[in-house]
């Protein structure tokens, strides 16, 4: 399949989701209360009519267009603002994780596979491997958390701020907290495609020629396993952007996840007579359109990738 | 004994079982869940959460109940959430995946529906429909819960599903089952599903861990199983959790690891516990069936 036609197809899809999920944000919201006498809230009634989607869809588009701005968040403090604001903030952890996650992950990968001969050091590994791929990350992010804090009780550590964002430690924080699970998932993947591509003709042809295991494995090896390798990368990449959510909760680190979360759900507490609408759906939509352009990207890298460095047409070698 | 992880992981489900069926009656379980709103040290009134004493094994949350007996009261509702919405998705995932093997247009379905769900984070997307206020104010939110808890992962099931059974049919047994004149029911019931069964075993079991998971995140984020609608002093009214189920405790956790860490570390312990059963188990029944039916690869 042409390069064109993949990326094409990528981002046509792309298209798909984001205007499945701008159909839900600009779903009409108006509910009506139910309440008994004393205006104590009973039930909440909820009829749906295409017209009003259809006028919400309009409405936020001529907005768009009429004013060419994303509206407030709130008075004096444009929308904007607080986009570039929070991305930046959330951007200066995601990038950095999932570079990290990625190269230290395939070194990792290739360490194990390394040292696989050894049992001394693999079997420990493996164990590691599965116990860190097991337990939930926020396992690990809780664990980390109460032991800096142990640290310091008893004078080991200076001090360091877990929660929030605006000092140097918690963007260090939040990128380890980040990079854990995906490193490791790298790290097992890059090592099972190693180990597929073990006892193949050309690796004995390369034995046999008399070429150094070292030379073997970092050579003709790793050239064919990065090719499986580089296709996780959009699976790291989704888990990172969802993990976002859940690491800055956990961190009252305020950037895009916090944000994000914030504009999409409407929150635990409500006013009877008050309208359900997600008060800002401007911010929520740009938020969408952003995560899952930063997702198409890696989706477009990964296939760039994938096309240049394979030698062969996959579909005509599938048997 | 070969097979250790299965054994660990049983032993470990059995221990889940007992508290799920006679959690209530165990002698160190206060099954009435009661409030203890102060507690009297000397002269100093302690109000909850209690950190962990000889009383309350684990600590107290913050109403004061006892945080042991809550987490063993919760293991029924928590299994029970996992069971229902694993079993859900393999209701319909394995018919669509089986029939994506055999219908191109479905399959065309399957996969560019996979496609378009792989730019959404799943977490994402279940908050957001959360939000819909038709499905916000029922009054069957657990129900809605399930639902849409199954429906976000039913096309990666139905893939994995469908390929397992393309592997399966390409087999040279099949084709030797073929052409001796098997017929299409015979075929399916004798040849493909006794070895598609042991693969749906292990991916179901592995499905509920994802499951747990999925709930735990959603649970950070303040999403709940099941709530109430209270009255708070300005007019307003909040939303309050109403589960008993294990992530429920994690909704305030980066407060509560400042002031009471024993809520979340407990709750995280045991929700982690429960992962780790479940993937050990899937890990053991992986190798259980490699070595009854001397599987290769």
């Amino acid at each position: 399949m042409p390069l064109i036609f993949q990326l094409g197809k990528s981002i046509l899809a792309w298209m798909i989701a984001t205007l499945i999920i701008l159909f839900i944000i600009l779903m009409p919201r108006d509910v009506t209360y139910e309440t008994s006498t004393g205006n104590v809230f009973e039930d909440a009634q909820y009829h749906y009519s295409w017209a009003k989607h259809k006028d919400s869809f309009i409405t936020f588009f001529s907005y768009l267009e009429d004013n060419k701005s994303l509206g407030d968040y709130r008075p004096g403090y444009p929308n904007s603002e607080l986009l570039s604001r929070t991305l930046k903030k959330s951007l200066a952890i995601v990038l950095p994780a999932l570079i990290l996650s990625f190269t230290f992950g395939v070194l990792k990968g290739m360490m194990d596979y390394r040292f696989s001969k050894y049992k001394l050091w693999s079997y420990p590994a493996k164990g590691a491997t599965w116990l860190f791929l097991s337990i939930p990350d926020f396992f690990v992010v809780v664990g980390i958390q109460l032991l800096l804090m142990f640290l310091y009780s008893i004078g080991l550590l200076p001090h360091i701020t877990l929660f929030g964002s605006d000092n140097f430690e918690n963007v260090i924080l939040g990128i380890i907290y980040l990079s854990i699970y995906p490193l490791i998932f790298t790290a097992k993947m890059t090592y099972t495609s190693l180990e597929e591509e073990e006892g193949k003709d050309y690796i004995r042809t390369a034995y046999s020629k008399g070429m150094s295991f070292k030379k073997v494995v970092y050579i003709h090896i790793f050239r064919n396993a990065i090719i499986k390798i580089l296709q996780h990368l959009n699976t790291i990449s989704l888990f990172v952007l969802s993990n976002l959510f859940i690491i800055e909760k956990f961190t009252a680190y305020r950037g895009a996840g916090f944000y994000f979360m914030e504009a999409v759900y409407p929150g635990a507490s409500f006013v009877v007579g008050q309208s359900k609408d997600l008060g800002n759906a401007a911010l929520a939509i740009s938020y969408t359109v952003i995560f899952t352009l930063i997702i198409l990207m890696v989706h477009l890298l990964s296939q760039t990738c994938n096309y240049f460095l394979t030698p062969y047409d996959p579909e005509e070698d599938a048997f | 004994m070969k097979n250790i992880q299965l054994v660990i992981g049983l032993v470990f489900l059995a221990i889940f079982l007992v508290f799920a069926v006679f959690g209530a009656h165990l002698p160190f379980v206060d099954h009435e869940l009661k409030e203890e709103t102060m507690q009297m040290s000397g002269t100093k009134i302690i109000i909850p959460p209690y950190p962990p004493s000889k009383e309350h094994l684990l600590g107290s949350d913050n109403k004061g109940r006892d945080l042991l007996s809550l987490l063993i009261m919760g293991t029924k509702e928590t299994l029970l959430f996992v069971t229902l919405v694993a079993v859900i998705r393999y209701l319909i995932a394995v018919p669509l995946g089986m029939a994506a093997t055999i219908s191109k247009p479905i399959n065309a379905f399957l996969s560019s529906w996979n496609y378009i769900l792989s730019f959404i984070p799943p977490i994402f997307l279940v908050a957001l429909l959360l939000g819909i206020p038709f499905i916000y104010f029922s009054r069957f939110l657990p129900f809605w819960f399930v639902v849409i808890l199954s429906s976000i992962e039913v096309g990666r099931l139905a893939t994995i599903v469908k390929n397992d059974t393309k592997y399966v049919s390409n087999q040279l047994f099949v084709k030797a089952a073929i052409s001796t004149g098997c017929t299409r029911v015979k075929l399916f019931t004798r040849h493909i599903f006794p070895h598609l069964k042991s693969q749906l075993l292990t991916s179901f079991v592995n499905d509920m861990a994802r499951v747990l998971f999925l709930l735990s995140q959603l649970a950070v984020v303040q999403l709940f199983v099941d709530r109430k609608f209270t009255s708070e002093l300005d007019g307003s009214y909040s939303a309050e959790n109403t589960s008993l189920a294990y992530p429920m405790y994690l909704q305030s956790v980066s407060s509560d690891v400042w002031s009471s860490y024993w809520v979340p570390l407990s709750a995280v312990l045991f929700i982690s516990v429960m992962i780790i059963t479940f993937l050990l188990i899937a890990d053991g029944l992986k190798k259980y069936f490699k070595m009854k039916y001397r599987m290769l690869g």
